[in-house]
């Protein structure tokens, strides 16, 4: 016998593979300070999954997140490396239980992250496409 | 000699315990810049019960497990079930530090936690780094997360694949240097040490020089790696016992796969080589919060020792359910079938029970990270 709540969770299960979630447009911001002028989805990828702890140019790279559960941070995630939070979750998991690295230290929301990021040329961020201002310098586009 | 040790481990642990409450204030103070904390705890743990069809023998990770599911207990939680704790510390942006210690079931039948990493590692570069200290030995796709079952998608590793190497770290010395080309990383690691392993008898067998090289590449979703192993094994003559694997997975979020072939070629006490061959390939799908899965495994014997060469290979579905933040619950099948005239990897197995067969086993799991 299934009961309503199996079924709940089999037809939120069934949804889930039709409905893809609609996700923001996203930028991914450095410093106007920084030299960098764009990236390339798999740069920004390996910069915030630790692999990459430089831009292109070779000078020092560090990855802000948003806190966690805000929209940005999962569309950012999505598009970028195509893993969900929970994804995520268990490949940081993986590398803090390795003593291979730390996940980017959570840093706010849009504008908190606009703030850090303008000031300091070594700091990498992302946010709402509809957030981005003249005092930070987009490198990539992620749709 | 088994109070002395487990009293020496308790002072130890006692003493971690108060350094971690001494400094529980610092990693409490959270900075608004964004830079690391000085200190970070994380923790992880497993809860699961194993069920098997077999009740005149144990079904068992591996060897160094001396009960397990079948004979010993109905709903075994000994397989599965255990809980770790992570201190890191990033000192300066080149110094850090990273000590461990998990309680899981031991070979003495308790779960007596014990330091399973302990290391400082200096970063010359970000890509380039030497630790010391006792360090997990990456022989594995999966072995530095093996224990974290959280970051896995199947219950266990594949025990026919995992098991054939009980040596999972290594107390010395190892360097890492990462490159970058072509959007692809390329991890090097090269590792010299000592460990000694307490097996179920009681009996500690000591591996000295242990030396390792290991290489991961990335690129994308992929990853590739390869292990190649040596060390001195004071039960065996002669004692060098070697280890080889490569692994690949592929994991592109909707779907995943994996697949790994280990080669472990040792010396039995009187002489007689022994080589041992696992292999499996994994693959599911992920639909919303679940993951169906299925795993094909298997362990063959490749020389005749004279005694019965033990093989089995396995067919394991099962569905991963990441119900809540940072926990998840598995179910998992394992259709085990045992190579004529074998036990298989069984343990304790009770005398006049007939050899080769099928066994069953059931299990269900829930994993946290915190």
């Amino acid at each position: 016998m299934m009961t309503p709540r199996t079924s709940a969770l089999l037809l939120s299960a069934a949804l889930a593979l039709i409905q893809r979630p609609v996700w923001a447009d996203i930028v991914v911001i450095v410093s106007p300070h920084n030299p960098t002028v764009s990236l390339t989805v798999e740069q920004a990828g390996d910069i915030f999954l630790g692999r990459m702890a430089t831009f292109p140019n070779g000078s020092e790279a560090i990855p802000i997140d948003q806190n966690e559960g805000t929209p940005a941070r999962g569309a950012f995630y999505q598009k970028s490396i195509g893993k969900a939070p929970p994804q995520m979750k268990a490949y940081w998991a993986r590398m803090i239980f390795t003593g291979r690295g730390q996940p980017p230290v959570e840093s706010g929301d849009d504008a908190a992250i606009k703030r850090l990021v303008a000031s300091n040329p070594k700091l990498i961020g992302y946010i709402d496409k509809s957030a981005l201002d003249s005092t930070v310098k987009p490198v990539l586009n992620l749709h | 000699m088994q109070t002395v040790s487990s009293a020496k481990q308790t002072a130890r642990l006692a003493a971690i315990c108060l350094i971690c409450a001494l400094l529980a204030p610092w990693a409490l103070a959270d900075d608004a810049e964004p830079t690391q904390r000085m200190l970070t705890f994380n923790g992880f743990g497993t809860l699961g019960v194993a069920h098997s069809s077999e009740h005149r023998a144990d079904y068992t990770f591996d060897n160094l497990q001396p009960k397990g599911a079948g004979r010993s207990s109905d709903w075994s939680p000994e397989v599965d079930t255990r809980l770790g704790g992570q201190l890191t510390a990033n000192f300066t942006p080149q110094w850090s530090a990273v000590l461990q210690v998990v309680s899981e079931y031991r070979w003495n039948n308790t779960y007596d936690p014990f330091v399973s990493w302990a290391n400082v590692k200096y970063a010359f570069t970000p890509d380039f780094s030497v630790r010391v200290g006792r360090i997990a030995l990456a022989s594995f796709l999966e072995s530095d997360s093996r224990r974290v079952g959280y970051s896995n998608i199947t219950a266990r590793p594949p025990i026919e694949v995992y098991r054939l190497l009980a040596l999972k770290e290594s107390d010395g010395i190892d360097a890492v240097y990462r490159t970058h080309f072509d959007g692809m990383t390329n991890s090097t690691t090269v590792l010299f040490g000592k460990r000694t392993v307490t097996n179920t008898r009681g009996i500690d067998v000591h591996s000295t020089h242990v030396a390792g090289l290991f290489d991961t590449l990335e690129f994308g979703a992929t990853t590739l790696h390869g292990a190649y192993q040596v060390r001195n094994v004071d039960n065996q003559a002669p004692s060098l016992g070697r280890f080889m694997s490569l692994g690949i997975s592929h994991d592109p979020g909707n779907w995943f796969m994996a697949s790994e072939w280990v080669k472990a070629v040792n010396f039995d006490g009187k002489g007689v080589r022994v080589d041992r061959l696992g292999w499996y390939i994994n693959g599911g799908v992920r639909i919303g919060n679940f993951s169906p899965y299925a795993t094909w495994s298997e362990l063959l014997p490749t020389t005749p020792t004279g005694t019965t060469p033990a093989g089995q290979r396995t067919l394991a579905p099962g569905v991963r359910w990441d119900l809540a933040h940072n926990v998840d619950l598995k179910l998992q099948y394992d259709m085990v079938r045992l190579a004529d005239q074998s036990y298989g990897t069984l343990q304790n197995v009770k005398a006049g029970t007939p050899k080769g067969g099928k066994v069953n086993v059931l299990s269900l799991v829930a994993d946290f990270v915190f």
